[in-house]
């Protein structure tokens, strides 16, 4: 016990970190000790309550997601579209031949190889992938597992259609259509979640289920369950299976540009979008903290990430920028 | 003889050995029949497979790995299998008889475990599960349903039906389709169970000690956005087990049973812990000495635990901390065959019930094949709960509905309260008002404030109605010391 907690704190110690039990403190343009002397003064509290992080460390990450959400990025090389369709092709052939376990085989090496694309996805593949899985779900008696199989193969594909050599008579398929995605509005819709992506303001991307999200929110709520998420990066296209629950919003801290941090003296309130995206990159980038510590340019702020905590509350001010020399200063100098 | 719906029920099977008296549970590739041993003269339980599931070579080869796999697994709180027979009449196993009940409906009809019981659980089935894993046997489908409660007392770890075999190159459920129950399942294994290892297992383990101490929806468990309402009144060490065992990716969780189990250990150490001294000193800049005390303290806990397993054959229950004078609990009716425990389905619920010959104390609560049992160091409790035949752990076995005098279901208790730290504010003016979310927190002896552990942001009001927020990080037993001055020209340092 206590050779496992001197471990512990001695790992902690090595490299050179906080206990992990402190407040994230996330500083931009300094060195690490000295936001940490900084933020210390400015908050009154000890120096070990407070754990730094480098801001341009955080826009380093992977994406993340924050609320009804989780990600999980594939582990594995990056596969192609090609070794997709012939796991399909493989499960077809099974299928056909009767034999449902091969073919449950194939549908699963097809979905882990669906899961690492380093590629755009063929949703019409994706979709029959999982309509073969949720008939195969259906046929063993899990209509559960079924119906989120096909809620899945529904959002890569809306007017998928059943096939009538599957087992059953589709009439799962249909009923998820009807819950999930013949709805034109949300209050029609009974169970979708609005899925946002910060920064709100990106380039290319990325792709739901093959479709390029819109910036700023979804215009209809994405259904719940599991999605295909693709995010484009200098390293290539990345993909990535995200669990959606509830209202949730994914991060990309690649694609987020300077300024990200409030500016100037009246930073106390910066407009709405850009406090969205700060607190989605820092949600996302700092799993599990209810709130941090920023410092950068001179201030220094509370930024609280709880999403269940008012809006109001979420960015506290303790001590705000120096304000810009005027221009002819500038000059001078 | 009674038919299944979907299966013709046999009036014996092997050659007359085994007669089957009725139905106890059906699933979608078994059903689970109460049968006499005619030779031995004791009940068994018999899972009778489906035919069209043993058409598959695939199958037949994964029953008999059950078998095999669950035999030798030769542990006391993992459900004994006596035999596996493939014979014209089709392919079952004879399987010890728990006339008990499951964990599942033991919550369902009489409330959640308490921190105690669940605990105990977490320490004896997660024994089963670390020997099972050093098999190369993953579980698969973990879920409170799998988890029996013989009429002794005894917990019973049932259902390797769809148990994976970790064996390179030869996986057979490698890439069969998603199997084991949604809520409990970890995210891997919901999208594919070639993805499936014992770290599976630890996050289905995790789910299901969450779901009996709380009887809440564990699908969403390894969210961290979802901590705080779901971990609301769960003790703060617990909960950081719980969490580590549901987190997201495999590598995030437990690396094996045996480090689960010792932080269950842990744990109940922490919980148990008395509640920290008033007005300690200023937290150092590194805590190494109130890291050092608070081990001490668990590991002195953790003996005295595994001496009291020791000398009982299993982690203490609830009742090992009542006084001298409790009255011992009345003994649970033992449900007959007449009146059984309820039908389970085969697949969802248990295969089968508990055993009904007592046996031999078990040789250890399964920890011990994961690290040394430490020498006893405390006597037992004068108080000790009602022994168990055998000399085991006793978890009560609660009467079927319609049973004489069920057991109230145990609460959370307020001792077992999350652990505090203190939090003192100093403030410039001073008399600053402070609320954490939106109330005030209970005074500290000595000053200062008492907050649970974790992170909080605390808001200050001066007496001028100027606010700021602050976040602290509470530890159990530190206290934190800040100052925010609400004058710009004064520094909090320079404050009387």
């Amino acid at each position: 016990m206590i050779r496992r907690a001197a471990a512990a704190l001695i790992g902690a110690l090595a490299l050179g970190a906080a206990p992990a039990w402190a407040v994230p403190l996330v500083y931009d343009g300094l060195p690490a000790a000295e936001a940490q002397a900084e933020a210390a003064k400015g908050t009154g509290l000890p120096a070990d309550q407070l754990e730094p992080v480098a801001l341009d460390q955080l826009l380093q990450r992977p994406a993340g997601a924050t609320g009804g959400a989780t990600l999980r990025h594939c582990a594995g090389a990056p596969t192609t579209g090609a070794a997709v369709r012939a796991h399909l092709q493989r499960a077809d052939v099974a299928l056909r031949a009767g034999d449902s376990v091969a073919a449950a085989d194939h549908l699963d090496l097809g979905l882990t190889a669906l899961g690492c694309l380093g590629e755009r996805v063929e949703p019409p593949v994706a979709a029959r992938l999982f309509l073969l899985r949720g008939a195969l779900a259906a046929a063993r008696g899990a209509p559960e597992v079924a119906q989120a199989e096909l809620r899945t193969a529904l959002s890569f594909a809306p007017s998928l259609a059943w096939d009538s050599a599957l087992p059953g008579d589709g009439a799962l398929l249909e009923a998820e259509r009807a819950a999930h995605f013949a709805c034109a509005a949300p209050p029609s819709c009974p169970s979708g979640a609005p899925l946002r992506v910060a920064p709100a303001a990106r380039s290319a991307g990325p792709w739901l289920d093959g479709r390029a999200l819109p910036a700023g929110e979804l215009a209809a709520p994405a259904p719940p369950g599991l999605h295909l998420l693709q995010v484009a990066s200098t390293a290539g296209l990345r993909s990535a299976w995200l669990t959606l629950s509830g209202p949730a919003t994914v991060a990309l801290p690649g694609a987020y540009r300077r300024p990200i941090t409030p500016q100037g003296p009246s930073a106390g309130a910066p407009p709405q979008a850009q406090m969205d995206d700060l607190r989605a990159l820092l949600g996302a980038t700092l799993p599990g903290a209810g709130a941090a510590y920023l410092l950068a340019g001179g201030g220094l702020w509370l930024v609280g990430l709880d999403p269940a905590a008012p809006a109001a509350e979420a960015l506290t001010t303790l001590r705000a920028p120096p304000a810009p020399a005027p221009a002819d200063e500038k000059k001078r100098r | 003889m009674a038919s299944s719906e979907s299966l013709e029920i046999p009036q014996t099977l092997d050659r007359g050995r085994y007669r089957v008296e009725r139905v106890l549970g059906e699933g979608g590739t078994s059903v689970v029949l109460l049968a006499q041993d005619t030779r031995l003269g004791v009940p068994r339980a018999i899972k009778l497979m489906h035919p069209r599931w043993v058409r598959s070579a695939r199958n037949r080869a994964r029953f008999r790995a059950e078998a095999f796999a669950q035999a030798g697994l030769g542990h006391n709180n993992v459900l004994m299998v006596h035999d596996a027979v493939e014979d014209e009449q089709g392919a079952y196993l004879v399987m010890e008889l728990c006339e008990g009940d499951s964990l599942a409906r033991r919550v369902q009809h009489h409330g959640t475990l308490s921190v105690n019981e669940v605990i105990d659980v977490g320490i004896t089935i997660g024994g089963a599960l670390a020997v099972a894993h050093a098999q190369g046997l993953v579980h698969r489908d973990l879920k409170p349903q799998n988890i029996l409660v013989d009429k002794h007392g005894v917990l019973k770890l049932a259902d390797f039906g769809i148990a994976h075999i970790e064996q390179p190159g030869e996986q057979l459920t490698r890439a069969e389709d998603v199997m084991g129950t949604w809520d409990y399942m970890p995210p891997e294994q919901r999208e594919s169970s070639a993805q499936v290892d014992r770290r599976s297992d630890i996050y289905a383990f995790g789910a299901t000690l969450y779901a009996l101490l709380t009887a809440r929806k564990v699908a969403a468990l390894h969210n961290p956005e979802a901590w705080t309402a779901a971990y609301d009144g769960v003790p703060a060490p617990l909960a950081a087990v719980l969490q580590r065992a549901t987190r997201l990716y495999p590598e995030d969780r437990y690396p094996d049973m045996a480090a689960m189990i010792a932080e269950l250990h842990a744990a109940r150490a922490a919980i148990q812990a008395p509640p920290p001294a008033p007005a300690p000193p200023p937290a150092p800049a590194r805590p190494w000495g109130l890291i050092a005390a608070a081990a001490a303290a668990a590991l002195a806990l953790t003996v005295g635990t595994a001496a009291l397993l020791l000398l009982r054959g299993g982690p203490p229950s609830d009742e090992a901390t009542a006084p001298a004078d409790a009255p011992a609990p009345a003994p649970a009716p033992a449900p007959t065959p007449e009146e059984p425990s309820p039908a389970p389905r085969a697949d969802d619920a248990p295969d089968v019930t508990p055993a009904a010959e007592p046996k031999p104390a078990p040789q250890g609560d399964g920890v011990a094949e994961a690290r040394p049992r430490p020498a006893p160091a405390t006597p037992e409790p004068a108080a000790a709960p009602r022994p168990a035949p055998g000399g085991r752990r006793v978890i009560e076995v609660l009467p079927e509905e319609g049973g004489e005098a069920p057991a109230p279901a145990p609460a959370l208790a307020p001792a077992e309260a999350a652990p505090t730290g203190t939090v003192r504010v100093r403030t410039v003016p001073s008399g600053a008002t402070v609320t954490v979310r939106g109330r005030a927190p209970a005074a500290a002896p000595g000053g200062g404030y008492t907050l649970p552990v974790g992170q909080h942001t605390v808001e200050l009001t001066s007496p001028a109605g100027e606010r700021t927020r602050l976040a602290v990080s509470v530890r159990a037993g530190q206290t934190v010391s800040l100052c925010w001055s609400f004058d710009t020209n004064a520094a909090c340092g320079d404050a009387p």
